[in-house]
């Protein structure tokens, strides 16, 4: 073997060595268009997807008692099957080859969140600061999403009925696969405010804008979510809290004649966080006479969000919903508000019988939404005379955006509120009674039938 | 690998100790131990050796003198063998009648001394070659005594021959030219030239497999090889032409453009079915062999990869213990390329040149309704209102009439529907329109005969210790299609130099290509179903030739007022438009291929190897401002202000978007190969490493307000809100985006062993590979997986029990089982974000989850058996190679529904399964092999299927069976569903059968039809195909036939297209022109003697169920007389005055058409993708080629 051969051979295995050793180096390269989340900055990235973080729900604007198809048989035959059987209350809404897209929907969005709690601290260039305020967010956006799903698809939150009763599916890693056997609606409850509770420390007091969680909308949170347990003290208390961050309520009296400077939702200073939806179908229903009853006249908001049904596509007789057209291709709010927690706050006063601090914030709201002319303060004699007329306000200020099924689902249990609500649909006349298991979304059977272990609400 | 050398190293040795004492070997066998162990040559006449066997154990040792054992191997058999040059043997019959001892004359240094006066005669002279070179080491011996009297020529080409007895004549014998006898006459000095011989002599049989070459008796796994020589007898400039049919298995779609091995692996289309492309050893850059421009048209321009020309071998590795070498990437097959090489000491200049000739493709075969059929069917159209009178102001907000106008023929319906002409003028005006015929100015204005070149110029040859071959290449190819062209340019340098006394070897390969192509979509625009198409009436040009250009978007006077403002014309004329508008592709191509070979001892040796592939690709697409594109961008956003001026929105000029993308691979191998014999065992092993990366770069950058002149373009924002002249604002846009990259690499181990036992009677082979490659947030353990290959071969011919059988000459029996990979280019084990820029109304960047951590993705995974049989009978007239292989392919990539709860409704995971079975049969004849006339007939049949096995694709609705689109369990992947015709209802529409045979109507939902009323009609593509080749010879003459076949699948008719599939009052477009649709149902009674729906209460069941129906699906079977040709090798005689060695002239004639169809209608049903001009079968091509050597 000569000099020359020896050379070679020595570099061979040489080679051979080195690219045993550094293999995995080698071959794990980034790819420059797309890669797995590293830095802080993608985590906030994902914050910042308006289109994602945004998301709420549809249907629920077709189970409230806001809307009436009044017997119009284009819209009639418009409304597909399942959204029929929403429109009905029907005992099922989905076949199984269908997926409903609410669930699949705010389940992506607790993927992505699931995602930023599990890998937002570890990630690179980022400080601690910024770290624990993505994962705040995250930890807020879950628990908001949370929200929403129990209030459609699990039974209404009682004191004594939570620990017995399920609450949805609940998915708090990025994994796929796992267990979705379905917690009790007090575990699922006491997440959602354990989450809430972990974040409030690292949240800003002021978001950058109102699709990013701050204190306020953690407080909000809360507040929405003590509402919907019924315990009315504690929900005010936040609301009040939520209120102390930010209170603007926007005068819309200014808008009879132009929509020019109405601001848009993520400006909208009434928004604490922003949260959309659209016309279930994109078809715009009647709002139902009930509904149209709580209005005078020189209600602005009267003016402003509802126009004659000859101003939409198909047309009808009444008055329809216009939030959605606002802007072209806006959508509708359903985030809290402002108004809400005022709400909310008066609410948790009138039913402990302080009606006045009540009464003051529903005035607060209610002088920006009529002109000077026509504005006369609400009084109220005592405490049931003040949840009667908060909750009137409720109806004319939060209509169409969903909030309206979700106060039906916790007021009928209240026999001094409850109302049977009926609905005409193709000749045939449909009941919802109070207590009814119908006030409960059933889960769509594709998802049972991938994971049998979820069990489907009593029908 | 461990274990399985093991096996294989231990199982032989019971089986060879008792057959030790009485072995058989062939003589040629015996002389390839020798080549082993002495690396001498031997050349000798074909067949020559055949059957031949010596008896006893040969015991080699270099100790001993090469020429001792080759006596004691050939004298006894009555062979002699002659020396050429060192190590360099010629052998020959022994024809002298036993004259006493022999020996042997093996150069002049070493001529016996013999007896002065024991020789009568002394001649000389000297042995050139046709060019006059002296030819060193040529035989020549008097005529019937042979070698003891021989003699070889010097140095100089001299010689001198005494002779010992009375002669006729001297013969002279050289390896590689045809021998010749010269009478002697009395003379004493013979002169002679020697000519190539055109039949050279017998090429050892190789199979490469890129990281190495065994001969093919010595392989155990399924490869076809397709020499160079057979891919020159088709003249095309497609390489995938020249390759169809010359493999069973393997299958050239004329439609797609592409080849497959052995049918599909996968459902994936990402992953994809299309063989790994090597090239020299190398996994080519551009992993396809051919692009065809306006892919959408069968006849689109041809851009070849590789020049043909420089190709010496194909190889097609067929099964898993052929592929697995190349692992991951070798699920579907393997493409080997060799390029040419020099030959040592020869030198040779090759000149060769090819014309093409086709007509546009024949017009008259177009199933086109006439103009007046046309018409008609507007009127129908017309009188059920389904136009609307473009005329009316409607709706009214439009700021002007933006209606489109209506075709010529219905503007004359409208005329009268207004009261501006009378009932007779329309008469007159239609049975005008219904005269023209716009087929033969289509034929002549947008079409044109299409014609393709090539030139091909090469170097070769080679010293005592380096060879070089140097090739030039032009090929140009112009298609039917007008402004359309195709050229590409190849240089090719391969170079080889031993070094160190033959210890190193170092090759070079250093190849450029550079192509150019020019793409206009006019003519194919026109003779299409777009509103850009024609209607048969509508012609080209006028009586005196100037181009015809109509309004599309607007109507004439709107458009006419427009222009009087100042906008440009919103015409449109096919004829203007082959001007403008071309896409301009220029692609150089550099490939830079460094091997370094080095003897460690005699048997083995190391390589280090590396390859360095570039691509620079620009295309440029130029919309020149009179282009029809440029004229309506400007023109939308053109704007009259209040003072008349034109106010200008886009950039005036112009518009070029320029895409540019390169890529970047470069691989490096280092790899040990082992070469011994020992005892009864001869072992051929390389184990190696190797790194690879894959990088791209493209982005696109769009101009406005370009100028050819000056190449200057204006600046824009495309953010700006301009105004339309519809009154609407809108922006330019950014559609630039990012400048996508991506990097991929690869690092493998990979080993390889064969060992043959008993001089090769049993082979055991091995192969492993271990990859890991570039997979985002994949732990190791996934990323990378071994596959592997195992496979047995037993020469059955070299056991005792066949001694006796002499007309079969080779049976040997291959069974083969292993695995391959594709990569998986989507699912990802970590959740992968993609970012998208800055939210418009928050301006905060953002992003979003593209796909979810799925921690099962992996690579798929193919596992296949192989059974083959390889038999030779006959001295090999007549050889048959059969192969029997399964295929299953498991984690296959599939996006599946999962449970919407994780965050994700569907998933692309490794879960889908399917299998495959096939056979391939090759049988190839010397029908006839006198000395004068020969026939050579090659009959290559392949069978492949596939079924989905996978129980998660089951439950198909009807619509999915009939749109075929997604899998189905039991199903082969290609399957076709069609609805049971039942006729036409008394309203002329569709009716179908369900499954209890019960009629079903158009108004019946498709949710309510089952997969049951449905049947099963086939699969799409063939499972049956092939090729039969038949040469024919005659001196020089040669004549070649070559058919191709496709049976047993079916295609969908394509009956009606752009017809009306509901009511509605605003048609538009261009309606089909089948001819099925003058057949269509009018009114009740008519469904006595149609099928075809009629018009009135259309909707969308009535058509698409007739479209889908099983009276439209027809048998594809079909076979092809693809190529006549013949050629003619001019002799070497009549060269002599010439400075050529060697001339061959030959004529072909491609697509001469089908021979056989199944089905009655008349239609080729290989190209029926749409039934219009763009996808005609193609016209008869004429090939003149030319060929020299000097």
């Amino acid at each position: 073997m000569n000099a020359m051969t020896k050379h070679i051979l020595y570099l061979t295995l040489a080679l051979g060595v080195l690219s045993g050793s550094s293999c995995r180096k080698y071959v794990e390269v980034e790819q420059p268009n797309q890669r797995t989340l590293k830095y802080t900055s993608d985590y906030q990235a994902l914050l910042n997807n308006v289109s994602y973080f945004e998301r709420s729900y549809t249907m629920p604007l077709l189970s409230e008692d806001d809307i009436d198809v009044n017997g119009n048989a284009t819209l009639e035959t418009r409304l597909t099957n399942e959204l029929a059987n929403i429109y009905t209350w029907a005992a099922d809404y989905y076949t199984a080859a269908q997926t409903d897209a609410t669930w699949d929907q705010l389940y992506n969005l607790i993927y992505e969140c699931n995602v930023i709690i599990a890998g937002v601290m570890t990630s690179e260039s980022g400080t601690t600061q910024q770290k624990q305020q993505a994962y705040a967010e995250a930890k807020v956006q879950r628990a908001y999403t949370y929200l929403l799903l129990n209030n459609i698809y699990a039974p209404v939150y009682t004191a004594s009925g939570a620990s017995a009763a399920l609450g949805v599916p609940l998915v708090l890693s990025p994994d796929l696969f796992t267990d979705l056997t379905r917690p009790s609606l007090q575990t699922a409850f006491d997440q959602i405010v354990s989450d809430v509770t972990e974040a409030l420390p690292y949240l800003p007091a002021v978001p950058a804008n109102n699709l990013h969680v701050a204190k306020a909308a953690a407080y909000a949170t809360l507040a929405r979510t003590y509402l919907y347990m019924q315990q009315y003290t504690k929900a005010a208390d936040y609301a009040a809290q939520a209120l102390a961050i930010q209170d603007s309520v926007l005068d819309i009296t200014g808008f009879t004649t132009s929509l020019a400077n109405y601001p848009r939702r993520l400006l909208n200073p009434e928004i604490i966080l922003s949260k959309s939806t659209y016309p279930p179908g994109f078809l715009y229903m009647p709002l139902s006479s009930e509904l149209l009853n709580y209005f005078s006249a020189a209600d602005m908001r009267y003016n402003l969000y509802t126009r004659d049904g000859s101003s939409f596509y198909p047309s009808f007789t009444g008055r329809g919903s216009y939030k959605y057209n606002l802007f072209n291709g806006d959508y509708i709010s359903t985030g809290p508000t402002v108004p809400e927690m005022m709400l909310i706050q008066a609410e948790g006063l009138a039913r402990n019988n302080q009606q006045d601090a009540a009464m003051a914030l529903v005035n607060k709201l209610r002088v920006k939404r009529f002109k000077a002319a026509d504005y006369t303060p609400l009084t109220a004699a005592n405490g049931d005379d003040a949840l009667k007329i908060v909750l009137d306000e409720r109806r004319r200020e939060l209509f169409d955006m969903g909030l309206r099924w979700f106060d039906q689902r916790r007021l009928n249990l209240e026999s001094t509120l409850a109302q049977t609500e009926t609905r005409v649909f193709k000749g045939a006349t449909y009941t919802l009674a109070p207590g009814s298991n119908r006030y409960v979304y059933p889960i769509a059977p594709g998802y049972i039938q991938l994971n049998p272990e979820i069990k489907q609400n009593d029908r | 690998m461990k274990t399985c050398l093991a096996v294989a190293l231990l199982l032989p040795f019971w089986l060879c100790q008792p057959l030790l004492a009485q072995q058989q070997v062939s003589l040629t066998k015996a002389l390839a131990e020798v080549k082993q162990v002495y690396g001498t040559r031997f050349a000798y006449e074909e067949h020559l050796l055949d059957n031949v066997y010596i008896t006893g154990n040969l015991k080699l040792s270099k100790s001993e003198p090469v020429e001792n054992v080759l006596k004691g191997l050939l004298y006894d058999k009555g062979f002699l063998f002659l020396y050429i040059q060192k190590n360099y043997y010629t052998i020959i019959k022994d024809t002298r009648k036993q004259q006493g001892p022999v020996s042997v004359n093996n150069s002049e240094e070493e001529i016996p001394a013999l007896p002065v006066q024991s020789y009568i005669q002394s001649i000389s002279g000297r042995v050139t070659d046709i060019d006059g070179k002296p030819l060193v080491g040529v035989t020549v011996l008097p005529e019937g005594y042979a070698i003891t009297q021989g003699i070889t020529t010097n140095s100089d080409g001299y010689y001198t021959l005494r002779l010992r007895v009375k002669t006729e004549a001297i013969v002279f014998s050289y390896i590689g030219m045809a021998p010749k006898k010269l009478p002697i006459d009395g003379k004493e000095v013979l002169n002679v030239q020697l000519e190539n011989d055109a039949r050279q002599l017998e090429e050892v049989n190789v199979v490469s497999t890129g990281y190495q070459t065994i001969p093919k008796d010595r392989a155990t796994g399924s490869a076809n090889v397709i020499k160079g020589s057979a891919l020159k007898q088709v003249p095309s400039i497609n390489l995938l032409d020249k390759i169809q049919g010359l493999a069973p298995g393997v299958r050239v779609d004329p439609r797609t453009n592409t080849i497959s091995i052995r049918g599909i692996n996968t459902l994936s289309t990402s992953s994809g079915s299309t063989p790994l492309i090597v090239i020299d050893g190398f996994p080519a850059i551009d992993q396809d062999l051919t692009e065809r421009l306006n892919s959408s048209a069968s006849a689109g321009a041809i851009l070849s990869r590789y020049n043909p020309e420089d190709i010496e071998s194909i190889t097609i590795l067929k099964d898993a213990a052929a592929t697995s070498i190349w692992g991951a990437k070798a699920a579907n097959g393997v493409i080997v390329i060799t390029t040419k090489k020099g030959q040592k000491n020869t030198s040779a200049i090759n000149f060769s040149t090819s014309l093409n000739i086709s007509n546009p493709a024949n017009l008259s075969q177009l199933n086109r309704m006439g103009s007046a059929d046309y018409i008609d069917l507007e009127k129908e159209m017309f009188n059920l209102g389904f136009f609307t009178d473009p005329t009316n102001w409607s709706p009214s907000w439009m700021p002007f009439n933006y209606n489109a106008p209506v075709s010529p023929a219905l503007d004359w319906m409208f005329k009268v529907q207004r009261g501006t002409a009378t009932a007779s003028q329309r008469d007159s005006a239609l049975a005008a329109l219904s005269k023209m015929d716009n087929t033969q100015q289509i034929r002549d204005l947008l079409l044109q005969r299409a014609v393709s070149q090539q030139y091909n110029l090469s170097f070769s040859g080679g010293g005592q210790n380096n060879t070089y071959y140097l090739s030039t290449n032009y090929s140009k190819d112009i298609p039917v299609f007008r402004s359309n062209k195709a050229e590409s340019f190849f240089l090719t340098a391969n170079l080889s130099n031993n070094l160190f006394n033959n210890r190193v070897t170092l090759n070079t390969d250093i190849n450029y290509n550079y192509t150019n192509s020019t793409a206009n979509q006019a003519a194919l625009n026109a003779i299409g179903s777009t509103t850009l198409g024609l209607r048969p009436y509508e012609m080209l040009a006028d009586a005196t030739g100037k181009p015809i250009a109509r309004n599309i978007l607007l109507q004439d006077d709107v458009a006419a007022t427009f222009v009087s403002q100042g906008y440009l014309p919103w015409s449109y004329s096919p004829l203007q438009e082959l001007n403008y508008s071309n896409g301009v592709n220029k692609t150089n191509r550099f490939r830079f291929i460094a091997s370094i070979n080095t003897k460690i001892n005699s048997w083995m040796n190391v390589d280090l190897a590396g390859s360095l592939q570039k691509s620079l690709a620009e295309n440029n697409n130029l919309n020149e401002l009179n282009s029809y594109n440029t004229r309506i961008l400007l023109n939308t956003g053109t704007t009259v202000s209040s003072n008349g001026a034109l106010s200008y929105g886009v950039p005036y000029g112009g518009e070029l978007i320029t895409f540019t993308s390169n890529g970047n691979n470069y691989s490096l191998r280092a790899q040990l190969n082992v070469n011994k014999s020992w005892r009864i065992y001869n072992l051929v092993a390389l184990a190696g490493t190797e790194i690879r990366e894959d990088k791209q770069d493209a982005f696109q950058q769009t101009r406005y307000g370009y100028d050819q002149d000056t190449r200057y373009s204006a600046a824009y924002n495309p953010t700006v809100q301009y105004n339309t002249v519809y009154g609407w604002t809108q922006s330019l846009g950014y559609s630039d985006g990012a400048v996508t990259s991506n990097i991929n690499r690869f690092l493998s181990y990979y080993g390889n062993a064969a060992l043959g036992v008993l001089d090769n009677r049993y082979t055991l082979s091995g192969s492993v590979r271990f990859d890991d490659y570039t997979l985002q947030g994949v732990s190791r353990s996934k990323r990378a997986r071994p596959l592997w290959s195992t496979g047995v071969k037993w020469n059955v011919l070299d056991e005792n029990f066949m001694k006796g059988v002499n007309w079969i000459n080779t049976l040997n029996l291959r069974a083969t089982y292993g695995t391959g990979g594709t990569v998986p280019t989507s699912a990802t084990n970590a959740a992968i974000i993609s970012l998208g820029g800055i939210d418009q109304v928050t301006g905060q960047p953002y992003g979003q989850i593209t796909s979810p951590a799925n921690n099962t993705s992996s690579w798929e995974l193919t596992r296949q058996w192989n059974l083959g049989l390889d038999m030779g009978f006959f001295k090999n007239r007549l050889s048959v190679s059969a192969d029997m292989y399964r295929k299953k392919t498991s984690d296959i990539l599939w996006t599946f529904p999962v449970n919407g709860t994780y965050g994700w409704t569907n998933i692309l995971y490794n879960a889908a399964s399917m299998k495959g079975h096939g056979f391939d049969l090759g049988i190839t004849g010397q029908v006839i092999n006198s000395r004068r006339f020969t026939w050579a007939s090659t009959l290559n049949f392949g069978y492949n299927t596939n079924k989905v096995t996978d129980s998660r694709f089951t439950k198909p609705t009807s619509i999915i069976l009939v749109g075929a689109g997604t899998p189905v369990v039991g199903l082969p992947t290609d399957y076709v569903y069609a609805y049971r015709w039942a006729g036409l209802d008394n309203q002329g529409r569709s009716q179908i059968f369900d499954s209890k045979g019960k009629v079903v109507n158009a108004d019946v939902y498709n949710t309510s039809l089952t997969s049951e009323d449905l049947v099963y009609k086939g699969r799409t593509t063939p499972p049956f195909f092939g090729g039969f080749f038949n040469t024919f010879t005659y001196k020089g003459l040669s004549l070649n036939v070559r058919v191709n076949y496709e049976l047993g699948h079916v295609f969908r008719r394509l009956s009606i297209q752009n017809y009306p599939n509901y009511q509605t009052n605003s048609y538009y477009g261009v309606l089909g022109t089948q001819k099925d649709l003058a057949k269509r149902w009018r009114k009740p009674g008519d469904e006595a003697f149609t099928n075809v729906p009629g018009l009135p209460n259309v909707n969308y069941n009535s058509s698409d169920r007739y479209a889908n129906s099983d009276l439209l699906v027809l048998s594809a079977s079909n076979i092809r007389l693809q190529q006549v040709s013949l050629s003619y090798q001019v002799p070497g005689a009549l060269l002599k005055r010439l400075p050529v060695k060697s001339a061959s002239f030959s004529a072909a004639a491609r697509n001469l058409g089908l021979i056989w169809r199944k089905n009655k209608e008349g239609i080729d049903p290989s190209y029926i993708t749409t039934n219009n001009y763009t996808n005609l079968p193609p016209a008869t091509a004429w090939f003149f080629t030319f060929n020299a050597g000097f």
